[in-house]
């Protein structure tokens, strides 16, 4: 008997202290963050950061509502807390899907900063992205509507995420990846710009090609027809399309890419570092231009026209990036760095000056495998 | 008080679990990224001539725990100064256990909850795991194991995606020096902290090869870390698995299948919570099986409550801040070598020579 009530004792002792959790935060005491743009604030001296929350005011079966939320702050920790001044709940940044920052702040601050902060918090996900604004302030991204999906934010990451596969006009780096590549030795990072353009009369955000990047700070951006052959080098190809010519002057044959793969490699002669860029590329004709059937023997006309369409551009946007940033934003250092450490070693101090003067030979192979319904 | 006895399964089941142990979030020695994996190998060729010495001690003397062989052989003062030294170090590892998963939980989930509150809900079960014996623990392993294997095996097939294999070149990049110290770091944290099963050999069965369990159990962990070392450094790249305290956990944190099996980072914490209380459990039993023969007790199971808030409040002082807590690892290779090396030698050779004499 003793022992029963003993136990009926102990059993409500633990019910009132195991029924609670210390850090227990109900949804509806969190707002939820699905994007973020990242300024500098008027001053100069600190940051202005915009931030697109879920807006739970009331509740919509048909549409997501969002808000942005605008604050100030020293350091970009102190900006994000400092909108709690504004709002009631307490920002929740498990499921921010992308930031974005201002040409400015890419400009004069070291984008590893904002990295850092970003990876230490425990709530933020390693899985996040990154974008560069064209325009004047990041903040005008999020001020766009969109069509299709009313977070900007998340509109952001699904197009920047599928990119690869279909468009072909950006890298997609993720957080992580981001700060691999700031760490590991002489390689230069490029992230997606994105500008805001206007559709069916109202502002629309689109990708816009890529910021290029210079020891961790923003130098230049390379426009969208050029990025795909960058893309190309970098063996970040998944889909897209090509457009060749056949005889006129204009492209109007599309190639569309069902996969593609790009070998790197290098030998060093004589103090010469010389890299053989390999693409192959299976491509399907998805337009032809001229109502007609394409003849057998065109069929190797064609890979040879794109073939030598890949390689001059890759060639030439190479060279561009050479003479014009000097930035190793296709990783040579890295590779190098990975066949061959005692090279590396040697090449490291003057990599600056070496990294202009690569030589470099573009092989590419297209194949055709079909051509869809039509002959 | 009856005899607890163990199968050979469920011994190599507990000291998988507790080589593994802290590992399961910590990563095995990120130091050196991606060359870890060649000081885990040369560690486990290392740990071999020991582990043969630790079951030779059990099998010259069958049916007795390290610390009445300590007894029979050294005398009476000389063993009792072993003996504390024993229990210093079995309750100094099962407080460093409990702290990692503290702070693990504190960083990662828990932000407000106090301290004590973590590490005390933790002892709580692993008082109530050790008192429930050794058989218990037995059976507690081989669960424990096959979920903790389950689980991995199912966070590297998520992660195939996310690998990128290219991470492991240049191959060799660091001096042999470097690996070497690397290699003796995972010797003896976690291998040659399986010294402490010694204190559990009254409940090995006659039957069982001690060579066989101790080799089996060594080489089934080492295959377990090689596989998370292949995991993490492969997914994240080596400048983050050398910055990150924690890199299995940011590991799974990538997984995203689809968009739909996301966010599966809480199988690494449940993963931590089995292996850690299984580890502090047997630090826990070994400890008080040393302070039984130290005061002449009859039952091992007496002595766990009051070791345990021992080892809960040496938890809490230990150290001042994470930073200490990892700065500590490299320390504690060298501040671990007469726990795992010296005492077992000096009783193996005495025992040998009395084995001789007889």
């Amino acid at each position: 008997m003793i022992k029963k009530i003993i136990t009926i004792i102990y059993l409500l002792f633990f019910s009132l202290l195991l029924s609670g959790c210390w850090d227990y935060t109900s949804l509806d005491e969190i707002t939820i963050v699905s994007g973020m743009a990242i300024d500098q604030s008027e001053d100069k001296k600190g940051y202005h950061v915009s931030l697109e929350i879920f807006d739970t005011t009331e509740s919509n079966k048909e549409k997501i509502k969002t808000a942005i939320i605008e604050s100030n702050g020293i350091t970009l920790f102190d900006a994000i807390r400092n909108a709690k001044k504004k709002i009631t709940n307490k920002l929740y940044f498990a499921n921010i899907a992308v930031i974005i920052v201002s040409e400015q702040v890419a400009k004069e601050k070291n984008i590893g900063e904002i990295i850092d902060w970003y990876l230490r918090d425990a709530e933020h996900r390693e899985t996040l992205s990154f974008v560069i604004s064209k325009e004047k302030t990041a903040k005008d991204l999020l001020n766009t509507k969109s069509s299709t999906n009313n977070a900007i934010g998340l509109l952001i990451k699904e197009i920047v995420t599928e990119d690869q596969t279909v468009t072909i006009s950006v890298i997609h780096n993720e957080a992580y990846k981001i700060y691999n590549i700031l760490n590991q030795k002489k390689e230069s990072l490029v992230l997606p710009a994105f500008r805001v353009t206007t559709n069916n009369n109202e502002k629309a955000v689109e990708a816009d090609g890529l910021a290029i990047f210079k020891n961790g700070k923003l130098i230049d951006f390379i426009d969208d027809d050029k990025s795909k052959y960058i893309l190309f080098a970098n063996n970040k190809v998944k889909g897209g399309i090509l457009t060749i010519k056949k005889d006129n002057n204009i492209d109007n044959i599309s190639l569309e890419i069902t996969n593609s793969k790009t070998k790197t490699s290098f030998t060093y002669k004589n103090n010469q570092l010389k890299f053989f860029i390999n693409i192959k590329t299976n491509v399907i004709v998805g337009e032809y231009g001229i109502n007609d059937e394409i003849p057998y023997k065109q069929i190797t006309k064609l890979e040879k026209i794109a073939a030598n369409k890949l390689n001059k551009e890759v060639t030439e946007i190479i060279k561009y990036v050479q003479e014009k940033y000097n930035s190793d934003i296709f990783g040579f250092s890295t590779i190098i760095y990975r066949k061959d450490p005692k090279l590396w070693k040697k090449l490291k101090k003057d990599w600056d000056k070496i990294f202009k003067n690569i030589e470099v030979e573009v092989k590419s192979e297209v194949k055709i495998i079909n051509t869809s319904y039509i002959k | 008080m009856p005899k607890e006895i163990i199968s050979s399964r469920q011994i190599i089941a507990s000291i998988i679990a507790f080589i593994v142990g802290n590992s399961v979030i910590l990563g095995v020695n990120s130091e050196l990224a991606q060359d870890s994996w060649i000081a885990l190998i040369i560690a486990t060729i290392l740990i071999i001539p020991l582990i043969l010495i630790y079951a030779r001690i059990i099998k010259l003397y069958p049916g007795k725990d390290f610390c009445q062989i300590v007894e029979l052989l050294l005398g009476k003062i000389l063993s009792k100064i072993i003996i504390i030294l024993f229990i210093w170090y079995a309750m100094h590892l099962g407080a460093l256990v409990l702290k990692f998963f503290s702070e693990f939980t504190k960083i990662s989930a828990l932000f407000n909850t106090p301290e004590i509150i973590i590490l005390m809900t933790m002892t709580i079960v692993t008082v109530y795991l050790s008192k429930s014996g050794i058989e218990v623990l037995g059976r507690w392993s081989i669960i424990v194991c096959t979920i903790i294997c389950f689980l991995l095996i199912l966070t590297i097939i998520f992660s195939i995606p996310n690998m990128d294999f290219n991470n492991f070149f240049p191959i060799m990049n660091h001096d042999l020096k470097e690996i070497l110290k690397s290699s003796f770091d995972i010797f003896s944290f976690p291998f040659a902290e399986i010294v402490l099963f010694l204190s559990m050999a009254s409940s090995y069965s006659q039957k069982n090869n001690p060579y066989k369990i101790y080799l089996y159990g060594c080489l089934l962990g080492s295959i377990f870390l090689l596989s998370v070392i292949i995991r993490n450094v492969s997914i994240l790249g080596v400048p983050l698995v050398k910055s990150e305290y924690f890199p299995s956990y940011t590991a799974t944190r990538l997984i995203n299948i689809g968009d739909f099996l996301t966010r599966i980072e809480g199988t690494i914490t449940i993963n931590f919570i089995f292996v850690g209380l299984t580890k502090t459990a047997v630090c826990l039993i070994a400890a008080s099986k040393g302070f039984t023969f130290l005061f002449n007790l009859k039952d091992y199971k007496i002595m766990i409550i009051p070791i345990s808030l021992l080892i809960l409040m040496l938890a809490t002082i230990m150290y001042n801040n994470v930073i200490e807590m990892f700065e500590f690892i490299p320390i504690y290779s060298i501040y671990a070598i007469p726990f795992q090396i010296i005492i077992p030698i000096i009783v193996w050779i005495v025992a040998e020579i009395k084995n001789k004499k007889e």
